[in-house]
């Protein structure tokens, strides 16, 4: 069960990255740094900092077994966001030589996302 | 295929491809818990990066069919690496062990992340021109 309810978490976030990236880049069809890639870490993020702060009041380091914790936290939150598309992306835009433009994308997308999960516990707690 | 149902499979195989990289991702997070260092999602970010950079690397050279692209990339690859606990992680070195750590996790998960996409991706390049018999 428990196996179950972390890979339906981990589809659905994934499939809901897909789509968000779809919808992201129809909206913005030119782009200088990969804004789609960029919505769904600072977004899922967040969403991980207000989940965690509902969910423990007191957050706290230890991997939960709660169900919604699984489900969320590690399946769906999880899966929506990405690293290894953050890092591919870097390396193509520094190989294009556009070193600023990869600055800037490693800075927002890292230090984005973890501001965001910080702002998403303080919007609760 | 109309659009319509080439989204409904294309999202099909990213869910399957989601569902897997994210089991995996969890398996390495239990084996891994017992640590205050979270080594488990150092491990996923850095070997996910490095996948990803073997098929990027790949579809430079060679064409991959989009199933597959979508399926290993997008699917697994995006669900077996994650920036939201990548995130939140820092939260708990912050609370737990402070600065330092949360420091050295930060530019460890960075620059492992990307000389492995770095690296994977150069694989993945010399792997398709050696698989084109050095024809491109």
């Amino acid at each position: 069960m428990t196996i179950l309810i972390v890979a339906v978490g981990g589809g659905l976030g994934a499939v809901a990255r897909y789509a968000t990236v779809l919808l992201i880049r129809s909206l913005f069809p030119s782009q200088r740094l990969p804004y789609a890639t960029l919505t769904v870490n600072l977004l899922g993020s967040f969403a991980l900092g207000i989940f965690f702060a509902m969910l423990f009041g007191e957050v706290q380091g230890t991997l939960s077994t709660e169900a919604s914790f699984l489900f969320f936290a590690v399946g769906f939150f999880g899966a929506y966001t990405t690293f290894s598309t953050f890092s591919v992306d870097t390396v193509q835009i520094f190989s294009q030589g556009r070193t600023k433009d990869s600055l800037i994308y490693v800075t927002v997308s890292t230090a984005g996302s973890i501001a965001s999960f910080f702002a998403g516990i303080s919007l609760i707690q | 295929m109309n659009s319509f149902s080439k989204f409904i499979s294309i999202s099909l195989i990213i869910f399957l491809g989601g569902a897997l990289g994210t089991l995996f991702r969890w398996g390495i997070h239990l084996t891994t818990d017992s640590y205050l260092f979270p080594v488990g999602t150092v491990i996923e970010n850095i070997s996910g990066s490095f996948l990803l950079g073997l098929l990027a690397g790949w579809a430079a050279i060679k064409t991959i069919p989009l199933f597959v692209k979508e399926g290993a990339g997008t699917g697994f690859c995006g669900g077996f690496t994650t920036m939201s606990t990548f995130a939140a992680d820092h939260l708990f070195l912050l609370k737990q062990a402070g600065v330092y750590y949360a420091a050295t996790y930060f530019s460890f998960s960075l620059a492992g992340g990307i000389i492995a996409a770095v690296l994977g991706m150069k694989a993945g390049e010399k792997l398709a021109r050696k698989r084109s018999g050095g024809e491109t």
